[in-house]
């Protein structure tokens, strides 16, 4: 025979419950109470009794806390309301808000540093924009130079030379401004190439006058501004990307980086011709040849660069932008005269050709414009998605930290609220067991 | 509630005298003590009270406890009044009385001074 009312699902959850209540009491004078009480059930209950009479009796008995309460303030102990002053306080508030706070915390750091590395790509992508400004000023300057220079520098430096000059050194100066405060936290190969950058737009001046004094042919004016200035400055505009972690980043930089190197490819080849045309007489000898058709060459591979980065929609905006008959022409002048120049480079270039050094100029300049636009466009597209990364990161990092605020506030004020209930139940209140039936 | 407070405050006090009363009657099991209590009408708040109150007894030597086997019953533990709880308990009927007395006369004394205050003013 089991049978006992100890066994009743009612009396059961009552004897666990005030077990659980009595853990702050010592351990003799909890044995004791749970003897009592269940020595009082055992013979105030038949042990087939319903569901009714179990839970009348119990509630009679009153709720486990008020009992252990009582025991508790007898024995001048504790108790278990002041239990949670102890190590149960630790478990109950503190664990809970320390774990909280750690992982809150984690993922603050984490967004904080998110936020921050995209705050960097955010002040490179507004360099940068800089930067292509300065490579097109730069462009110029070199291809009006090379012009200059052929024509046997005749004159004063002619206006649009001197214009380019001072567009350059704008671009130049917004190029340093915004280039304060890379450095540390940054890749360090971006870093590298931005001081490389900026040391070659130290060595303008003397290219300009060392361009006046001595006696640099064309073609030397053409390397000296591509290798030692222009070339610093689209390598670092390449290696923006270098750092980000966002892969559309990545990709719309190294479109631009192949539409920058399509841009300076076609003005090489506006600045050689140009120059030949603009030497007296105008000539385009076996080497001006070479640089112009290794310029075009290089087009071609600076072009399958952007068609394998860029998308469709980019790839249809190029051929959509740099068209029309100006692009048309530039294209038919520059075959004419390297079939001219193939077939008698000593013979004056504009002899039976058509071909003239101010509408070649400004055909290519057309043409070369249409690919700034798309370059343009490019340049813009990294500063906006930078924009968008950055907010976005702003806007992460600061609702998270809201959350784990709210978080621990919320898990402080529920961790107050259990003793706040049981003080509640233990100054009068009686647990309603009736009710569960 | 403050009333229900204050009356919890006396049953309390007067719980105590009261088993010590009952059981100098003869010794009594748990069961046994509160049914006796509950009989007394409003004395018990719950019952469950009664044992950490019996613990509190026995602590003070005031009752003492042994397991009694009788025939044909289970096991239990008998309570019963010690020397010191007869001793208490006489102590606490005398102090009983003159402070029944004494709160009697005061609440009793109030009552008609508040109803005179209320007919003819100050004197």
């Amino acid at each position: 025979m089991s049978g006992t009312v100890l066994d009743h699902w009612l009396v059961r959850g009552y004897l666990r419950e005030l077990d659980a209540v009595m853990r702050g009491l010592p351990a003799a004078q909890a044995r004791e109470l749970r003897e009592q009480i269940t020595a009082h059930l055992d013979d105030a209950l038949r042990p087939d009794a319903d569901d009714y009479e179990v839970a009348a009796t119990l509630s009679r008995l009153g709720s486990p806390a008020d009992l252990a309460a009582e025991a508790g303030a007898a024995s001048g102990s504790p108790g278990p309301r002041s239990t949670l002053s102890g190590w149960r306080l630790a478990t109950v508030i503190a664990v809970p808000m320390v774990i909280a706070a750690v992982l809150g915390g984690q993922q603050i750091s984490s967004d904080a540093r998110t936020a921050v590395t995209f705050g960097r790509d955010q002040h490179l992508a507004q360099l940068n924009a800089a930067v292509v400004r300065l490579t097109q000023n730069l462009e110029d300057e070199r291809d009006l130079s090379a012009g200059y220079v052929a024509h046997g520098k005749a004159g004063p430096v002619p206006v649009t030379l001197a214009d380019a000059r001072t567009a350059t050194d704008a671009a130049a100066r917004a190029v340093q401004a915004d280039a304060a405060g890379v450095g540390a936290g940054y890749q360090p190969g971006t870093v590298q190439d931005l001081k490389s950058l900026l040391t070659s737009l130290t060595d303008l001046g003397d290219i300009r006058t060392a361009m006046s004094s001595r006696a640099w042919p064309a073609s030397q004016v053409i390397q000296v501004y591509t290798d030692n200035v222009i070339g610093p400055v689209i390598t670092f505009s390449a290696a923006v990307g270098a750092g980000t972690d966002d892969t559309r980043l990545q990709v719309t930089v190294t479109t631009l980086a192949a539409l920058l190197g399509v841009e300076n490819d076609l003005s090489v080849q506006r600045a050689v011709l140009y120059a030949a045309l603009s030497a007296q007489p105008p000539k385009l000898l076996p080497p001006g040849l070479t640089s112009l058709t290794q310029a075009a060459q290089q087009q071609q591979a600076d072009q399958i660069d952007f068609n394998a980065s860029a998308d469709t929609a980019e790839q249809q905006f190029f051929s959509n932008t740099v068209s029309g008959s100006a692009v048309d022409r530039a294209s038919m002048q520059e075959t004419l005269a390297e079939a001219a120049a193939t077939a008698n480079p000593q013979a004056p270039l504009t002899r039976n050709t058509g071909l003239d050094a101010a509408t070649w100029y400004g055909d290519m300049s057309t043409t070369i414009d249409d690919t700034r636009k798309v370059t343009d466009q490019a340049a813009g597209q990294i500063t906006a998605r930078a924009n968008t990364l950055k907010s976005n990161a702003t806007r992460r990092l600061l609702l998270t930290s809201i959350i784990t605020l709210l978080l621990l506030v919320l898990l402080f004020v529920t961790a107050l609220a259990r003793p706040l209930r049981k003080l509640v139940n233990q100054s009068g209140r009686r647990s309603v067991i009736l009710g569960r039936g | 509630m403050a009333g229900e407070g204050g009356l919890t405050e006396l049953r309390r006090g007067v719980l105590g005298p009261c088993v010590l009363a009952l059981l100098e009657l003869r010794p009594r099991f748990g069961l046994e003590l509160v049914r006796d209590l509950a009989a007394a009408d409003g004395l018990l708040t719950s019952d469950g009270t009664v044992y950490p109150l019996l613990s509190r007894l026995r602590d003070a030597g005031l009752v003492t406890s042994e397991w009694r086997d009788d025939e044909g019953e289970r096991a239990r533990r008998y309570y019963s009044i010690t020397e010191a709880g007869r001793q208490s308990l006489t102590a606490f009927r005398a102090d009983w009385a003159w402070f029944s007395a004494t709160v009697g006369g005061v609440l009793n004394h109030a009552a008609v001074h508040a109803g005179t205050e209320e007919k003819g003013g100050h004197q």
